[in-house]
């Protein structure tokens, strides 16, 4: 199957297992951002510093439905695309349609956001501000908490350090809806096989 | 919950997801996610739907389970024999 190394990736960066990685660095880049972000910033601290919030803002301000596109060069990629399954597995029809409109050369392929796209982002708002509900008073009860408790120290400096924790929660609370989304989409299951009688046979 | 019968309308006429998907304007994947029962379609694409099957919506979508389509065409071949 003459699949090329950039479809490949495109594809894994498509599952849900890839998307929960990523929200999973998110929150492990704001466990570091928060731990190392009272740090003076300097030249041999940027590298700590930075790193987080450059993260954090391209997965709040990029959208992962862009993660959908992938780069196309050959028919069995096509067919992978449109079909869920090589050139050679197509029926006579498919591969006589899939002939006509294939041309040389790479394509970005993809959806454009449809009706179920445009739900599901909405219900993601909602449920994102039904958790920064109770979300946000916590981390307000925990950030105080943390104050008034924690001895003196480069922990409590660093863990509450109000600009910081202001950045992070901010960027939490824009990042949710994609996080939430990210999270719960489903794999995209192939077309079912139909098991013709031949084939039992 | 919303039951449908869209699978079994597009393998009867031989018609894979890309190509429904094109007919009524939404991606081949919300086909999927319709056939598998975890997307209720909306108003507009249930009508779209039912316009393209050339039959009526309660034909295709149901708040019941559909009984097999077997089951009916045995049962209205009995009656009008």
């Amino acid at each position: 199957m003459a699949l090329s190394y950039a479809f490949r990736q495109a594809r894994k960066r498509q599952r849900r297992r890839s998307r929960r990685i990523q929200v999973s660095v998110f929150f492990m880049f704001m466990l570091l951002g928060l731990t190392y972000g009272g740090r003076p910033l300097t030249w041999e601290n940027a590298g700590i510093l930075l790193p987080p919030y450059f993260w954090a803002l391209i997965l709040v301000f990029s959208s992962w439905r862009q993660q959908r596109l992938v780069p196309v060069s050959s028919l069995d990629e096509r067919a992978v695309v449109e079909h869920g399954v090589e050139f050679e597995r197509l029926g006579d029809t498919e591969q006589k349609e899939l002939l006509n409109r294939y041309r040389v050369g790479t394509y970005l392929l993809g959806n454009l956001p449809d009706e179920r796209d445009g739900v599901q982002e909405r219900e993601a708002r909602h449920e994102a501000y039904e958790v920064m509900r109770w979300l946000l008073p916590l981390l307000a009860v925990i950030y105080w908490a943390g104050w008034r408790l924690l001895p003196e120290g480069r922990v409590r400096e660093c863990w509450t350090d109000g600009p910081v924790v202001l950045a992070w929660v901010l960027l939490l609370v824009l990042a949710l809806p994609q996080i939430l989304q990210m999270w719960t989409e489903p794999d995209v299951v192939g077309e079912p096989k139909l098991v013709s009688a031949e084939r039992e046979a | 919950m919303l039951y449908n019968r869209i699978a079994v309308l597009r393998s009867e006429r031989s018609l894979n997801r890309q190509d429904l998907a094109r007919e009524v304007g939404v991606n081949p994947q919300t086909i999927g996610f319709l056939e598998r029962g975890d997307y209720t379609p909306s108003l507009e694409l249930a009508f779209k739907m039912s316009r393209f099957f050339k039959l009526p919506v309660e034909a295709i979508f149901s708040p019941d389970p559909f009984r097999p389509l077997s089951d009916q065409v045995y049962e209205m071949q009995k009656r009008e024999a």
